[in-house]
């Protein structure tokens, strides 16, 4: 999900293409996923004249596990199996486009879309509001 | 090898025609006699009504449809009540789509075309009788309602009996019946009380083609057979439902159309969703001026590559055997979206407009400091300015080459509702989500605070086959998708888990996707603001995460 402000823009859900063996790969493709959406983004906004191409764009994830992978490429018995598509994202990481951030569960917007929530987090999370 | 024009391998062989007539309408209504029926007793129906198929091909009986049970069987015992509407030539006044279809021929000619009549003058006086007879025998209208049956609703292909009351009644009723009360072909237009605004329309439709020089008239070239054409109607309403306009439009019988010689490519671009909001998110912050402007007779404007001859418009001839050699793209023609979107596309880049990578319908033009952006959605545009100047100049830009309507600071663009003020944008799609509900009859239903129940887990179809199999679960989840698409990302999980059971969905899944609408009643009115955002580093930023799901998701 990606928000302007406080407004959403882009949003998506999907089950994830490939079996994943451990949590930390699940979040680290999903961090792929989203940095590509960041970058068709980047690019319109680019294109648009309103972003300069050194300005940073933060994505935010909860698992630190894939977020240092993320920003620290090590190698590691437990990730070498891990294809080499979702290691792009390490490559816009170092290339100073992309920074990846943590955020801690509460402030997880994403909940709402790979979750069925109850109430009270429901409305607080929804980028919605009444009118 | 020889061409000889109106006949039949078949005919060719034998020397005579085949004969036809037995041949009946595809679910025309047949009664098949009762077998079986364990209970004999005397007040229960000896037939019932079911929907033709085809006849058997080993023996004498007839296939049809049993829409209770969804199968199709055969029976020697059934009658066809009324006459083959193959050999009336009421019908092919009727049916729209008999008439002119230039596909039917060589081989193929086998329905409908027994006896058509060639001559327009024939039909007409057939038409002005029609209406008299009409009254006179009620079973005739019996059979334009069943004409009227859309084979998408096949569940029930033949209305219950009380609303086929309805149809005896009055002619007039058996259009408010349907779906959506527009008329579908000349005659239908001609017979009803409305009449003379559709013929207007009609004329104002055609001047508005002789205008833009749309086809010039010649002689019919030898072996080409010219595609045909119908007109359509529609009519215009406001918010409050009065009718605003009467529309018609001539359109080409596109299906006729040979790929690879009257069309090769049919892909147009329109502009993704995400851009719009993409470019709605920042104008607040930016104080872009919006602007929507609308071209008029889009397609018309497009110009045709190919070669190719239409017949001249549906009951509007000249009475000449010329056909219309196609200058521009009409509208029905397979390419008619791709070459508009071309001429759009070269247009505006000869005013110095460039169209971006990320997003091909999104254009800009740049001067030092300021910018103007179109998007373009077929023909609905939406123009971003910074100045007022900037402004009057990519209208006139626009004006200058297509008749355009004015729609001012845009209030819906592609069902997003849009409400504009000085320092935030609110996009909203209430009408379309009010319309959905109002389709299920749940506009008054007990409104939900969640769209999916976290304590229900959802389980695939246990025996397979309880539940609705219609296809009314796959259309709603269809449309559900769509607001998903547009704007509301908080049901998009709850779809998403619904659509991977639209293969056979159980009760449970048709109830959660009722929840799912209860949920929207309640917040059918919600909406995404944007608003000015402060100077920050990050322009925007996003969120990740990944959830464990249960394993029967796949």
């Amino acid at each position: 999900m990606f928000l302007v402000g406080e407004g959403a823009i882009t949003w998506s859900s999907k089950k994830q293409i490939s079996t994943a063996l451990s949590s930390i790969q699940v979040e680290y493709i999903t961090l792929s996923e989203a940095v590509c959406e960041a970058c068709w983004l980047r690019n319109l906004y680019t294109e648009l004249g309103l972003l300069k191409e050194d300005m940073l764009t933060t994505i935010k994830g909860d698992n630190n596990g894939s977020i240092a992978m993320a920003r620290n490429p090590q190698f590691h018995k437990r990730t070498k199996h891990i294809a080499v598509r979702w290691h792009w994202i390490q490559e816009l990481v170092q290339d100073g486009t992309i920074s990846i951030d943590t955020c801690c569960d509460p402030d997880q917007t994403m909940d709402i879309l790979t979750k069925a929530l109850l109430r009270p987090k429901h409305v607080e999370e929804m980028g919605l509001a009444p009118t | 090898m020889k061409f000889i024009p109106n006949s039949t391998p078949y005919q060719l062989w034998t020397g005579h025609k085949p004969n036809v007539a037995h041949l009946q309408e595809f679910g025309a209504p047949v009664w098949v006699l009762a077998e079986g029926q364990r209970v004999l007793c005397k007040m229960l129906p000896k037939s019932y009504r079911k929907a033709y198929v085809g006849y058997d091909d080993s023996s004498k009986s007839v296939k049809y449809y049993n829409a209770e049970t969804r199968l199709i069987l055969t029976s020697q015992n059934y009658r066809f009540l009324i006459t083959s509407p193959t050999s009336s030539p009421e019908h092919i006044l009727i049916d729209p789509h008999v008439e002119d279809d230039p596909q039917l021929e060589g081989g193929e000619r086998r329905e409908g075309q027994v006896d058509k009549p060639e001559d327009r003058s024939t039909q007409s006086t057939i038409l002005h009788k029609r209406p008299a007879k009409e009254e006179a025998d009620p079973r005739s209208q019996r059979r334009t309602r069943g004409i009227h049956v859309d084979y998408r609703y096949l569940n029930n292909p033949f209305p219950d009996e009380e609303e086929a009351g309805i149809a005896f009644v009055d002619k007039d009723e058996v259009f408010t019946v349907l779906p959506d009360d527009d008329c579908h072909s000349l005659s239908q237009v001609k017979r009803s009380p409305e009449w003379p605004q559709w013929k207007q329309a009609i004329q104002l439709e055609l001047a508005q083609l002789q205008r833009m020089g749309m086809w010039k008239l010649v002689d019919k070239p030898p072996h080409v057979t010219p595609i045909g054409n119908k007109f359509v109607f529609a009519k215009k309403h406001d918010n409050e439902g009065n009718i605003l306009k009467y529309k018609a439009r001539l359109v080409a019988k596109g299906y006729a159309q040979r790929p690879g010689y009257d069309f090769i490519d049919t892909h147009s671009p329109v502009v993704r969703l995400e851009s719009i909001r993409a470019i709605l998110a920042i104008a607040p912050t930016r104080k872009l001026h919006i602007h929507q402007l609308d071209v008029k007779g889009t397609y018309l404007n497009g110009t045709l590559k190919e070669k190719m001859y239409m017949k001249q418009p549906e009951g509007y001839g000249n009475g000449t055997p010329h056909v219309c050699l196609l200058i521009k793209t009409l509208y029905g023609l397979k390419q008619a979206g791709r070459e508009w979107n071309l001429e759009f596309d070269r247009k505006l880049w000869k005013h110095g407009y460039s169209c971006l990578r990320s997003d091909p319908c999104v254009y800009i033009f740049r001067t030092d400091n300021d910018f103007v952006i179109i998007t373009i959605w077929v023909d609905d545009m939406l123009l971003f300015m910074m100045t007022v100047e900037l402004k009057q100049k990519a209208i006139a830009d626009v004006e200058s080459k297509w008749e355009i309507t004015d729609m001012g600071t845009p209030t819906k663009i592609v069902g997003i509702e849009l409400k504009i003020s000085l320092d935030e944008i609110s996009i909203s799609s209430s009408s379309y989500i009010k319309s959905i509900l109002e389709k299920e009859l749940l506009e008054r239903c007990n409104p939900v605070s969640t769209p999916l129940d976290p304590n229900v887990p959802l389980e695939p179809n246990p025996k397979g086959n309880e539940g609705d199999r219609s296809n009314s679960y796959a259309r709603l989840l269809g449309e559900l998708q769509y607001i998903v698409s547009t704007m509301w990302p908080d049901i998009t999980y709850a779809v998403n888990r619904l659509t991977s059971y639209i293969a056979n969905p159980s009760l449970q899944h048709t109830t959660t996707l009722k929840r799912i609408l209860r949920y929207l009643c309640g917040t059918q009115s919600y909406c995404i603001t944007y608003k000015v955002v402060s100077k920050k580093v990050d322009f925007f930023s996003g969120y990740a995460d990944a959830a464990y799901t249960n394993t029967d998701e796949g």
